[in-house]
């Protein structure tokens, strides 16, 4: 039975071992290759996990990723990607989190003194010389792992400025991967071309979808995103059949009309995830490459891959937005006001998961989880739990569900998933900061930081830099006399949004 | 227009010296979506039209050469 994802990698070696699994701009391996490096990674790591313990993998985007994945699901352990540009004081917050001990790195690839002090620090590239195959000891440890033990941890944005670590189980990756396989017919003939970042867990799909099928993927380097033009030609010379990417890569190719210089000759299947996708590029995506099959894909990290998608088919006017559609099967999908069923159209409601996509929660971490995963209200008779989003939908005149907004200072920046409150908290302890607010500012996609202090930009953004992942960086800083305060003695957002954002 | 131009990079990321910066795009110091952004606010700022074949390295790289991609595209308008 499949219960583990290195289930998926025994079963499609052994019918296409020989075949490309991944590749990047330096590498490429074969499934064979990579069980056989996975087993050594694991052989080297079965004395210091155990079982539902966690793995840092501590390394630039490659295809030794993979490698490290697996091999560390090989030892029962989970993994947690940790993005090598990231602040050491928040790989810091991560590590104390999770109670981190163990660090899988790449050797060339820089890691602060600090994070050694932390953590005892492998090298791949050693278990993969010395290769201590130990099939019993990992076969016991496999035999004793059951399919609810966690694969991986991935941390996003925390409102109170400690990032949240998702806990996600092998049921979890499983069931998703079956669905997306299924639902958009992958075989081995499938290559995808991965965007998402490996710390995303947009990237589960991809990779565990390769997996499933013994499909190619192939990771794109990172420039090629800022370069429109190379980018097509690069779809064309690796014969990339399917994308899953984000909105803003894909708007970039068609606002630059790079498709009027290339077309994609190869591309079957276009898939949007991780924030609207705006419907004026999709149509011009569309009007590109009109026999190329579309879907919106929607979900959060806390229930794995995706939890409603749309198979765009009718027309779509730019102004109209494109749904986010069904529940994928296998998932429920309940709009709640509060704990009410909302089953008629045009009312807004809370989008919240009911499934064994459900992740366990956020590691060491029971307040966080226990106001986000909670019991189903309309199921009385037995303990049953569902995951509330924060995010706001409605059912349209089709049946089905429409994105509208968040219910709280959630952002999505760039494809990032943000929470405004991190920011804040980070501003506010820059010494001469007296207090700090952040608003964004959709119509340019601009952070916003609003301060009461005398620090200029460059000084509050070095700072920020210590602490904050680039991408959360303010975009610009407005400097106030003192910030406004509402009759509940709270920072006036209301009015601030009136005073310094600009929307259409 | 230099200080115009710097003023729209620097919006986009504040932490880059785009004075010094002399491999933007080479050293990936600019990340994907950075350039994307950069490229769509001075099309919106100075009112000109820059495409795929404009986004090289090369027309990217500096502060140097990003104002002589904005001036050729005034001068083309």
């Amino acid at each position: 039975m499949i219960k583990n994802i290195v289930d998926y990698l025994e079963i499609t070696e052994r019918k296409y071992g020989s075949k490309m699994a991944y590749c990047d701009e330096n590498r490429e391996i074969t499934f064979s290759g990579l069980k056989e490096s996975a087993l050594a990674i694991a052989g080297g790591l079965l004395d210091h996990v155990r079982i539902g313990t966690p793995v840092l993998v501590y390394m630039n985007k490659s295809v030794e990723v993979i490698e490290a994945f697996l091999g560390v699901a090989y030892t029962g352990g989970f993994y947690v990607p940790i993005d090598i540009q990231m602040p050491y004081e928040r790989v810091k917050l991560i590590i104390d989190t999770l109670g981190a001990k163990t660090l899988l790195a790449r050797r060339g690839d820089e890691i602060p003194e600090a994070v050694k002090k932390d953590c005892t620090v492998f090298y791949i590239e050693d278990f993969k010389a010395r290769f201590v195959v130990r099939p019993d000891e990992i076969q016991a440890r496999q035999r004793r792992s059951i399919d609810t033990d966690p694969v991986y941890a991935i941390f996003t944005s925390g409102s109170t400025g400690v990032p949240k670590g998702v806990l996600v189980s092998h049921r979890s990756v499983i069931n998703f991967t079956e669905w997306w396989c299924e639902t958009f017919e992958f075989d081995e003939n499938e290559v995808f071309a991965n965007q998402t970042p490996f710390y995303f867990d947009a990237s589960v799909k991809d990779i565990y979808a390769t997996l499933r099928c013994g499909a190619t993927m192939h990771i794109v380097p990172k420039k090629y995103f800022s370069l429109p033009k190379k980018l097509v030609h690069y779809l064309n010379e690796k014969r990339i059949t399917c994308i899953d990417w984000v909105p803003s890569a894909l708007c970039m190719i068609v606002n630059f009309r790079a498709l009027d210089k290339e077309k994609p000759e190869y591309l079957k299947k276009v898939m949007f995830l991780g924030e609207v996708m705006p419907t004026k590029q999709f149509n011009m995506w569309r009007a590109a490459l009109p026999e190329v099959r579309y879907a919106n894909l929607y979900g959060p990290t806390e229930a794995t891959g995706d939890c409603t998608y749309y198979k765009i088919e009718r027309e779509f006017e730019d102004s109209e937005p494109i749904p986010i559609g069904f529940a994928c099967n296998n998932t429920e999908v309940l709009l709640l006001d509060g704990d009410t069923l909302v089953t008629e159209k045009d009312t807004i409601g809370e989008i919240c998961v009911r499934g064994c996509s459900l992740a366990h929660g956020y590691f060491n971490n029971p307040e966080k989880t226990a106001e986000a995963f909670v019991r189903n209200p309309l199921q009385k008779n037995y303990y049953e739990r569902i995951y509330r989003t924060g995010d706001l939908g409605k059912y349209n005149a089709y049946g089905e569900i429409v994105f509208m907004a968040r219910k709280d200072s959630q952002i999505k920046h760039m494809g990032h998933r943000i929470e405004l409150g991190e920011i804040e908290t980070a501003l506010s302890a820059v010494p001469g900061v007296r207090r700090g607010c952040c608003l964004y500012e959709h119509s340019t996609q601009k952070i916003v930081a609003l301060f009461e202090g005398d620090r200029d930009t460059r000084e509050l953004t070095e700072a920020l830099k210590e602490k904050l992942p680039g991408y959360m960086l303010p975009n610009r800083f407005v400097a106030l006399k003192e910030m406004p305060i509402n009759l509940n003695g709270k920072i006036d957002r209301t009015l601030l949004k009136q005073l310094y954002i600009k929307e259409k | 227009m230099r200080e115009h131009i710097l003023e729209v990079l620097t919006s986009v990321r504040p932490d880059v010296d785009f004075t010094r910066e002399t491999s933007l795009i080479d050293d990936n110091i600019l990340e994907s979506f950075d350039v994307i952004q950069i490229v769509t606010s001075l099309m919106d700022e100075f009112d000109v039209d820059i495409d795929a074949d404009d986004i090289e390295p090369e027309n990217l790289n500096d502060l140097d050469a990003i104002c002589a991609l904005v001036e050729s595209k005034l001068a083309g308008r």
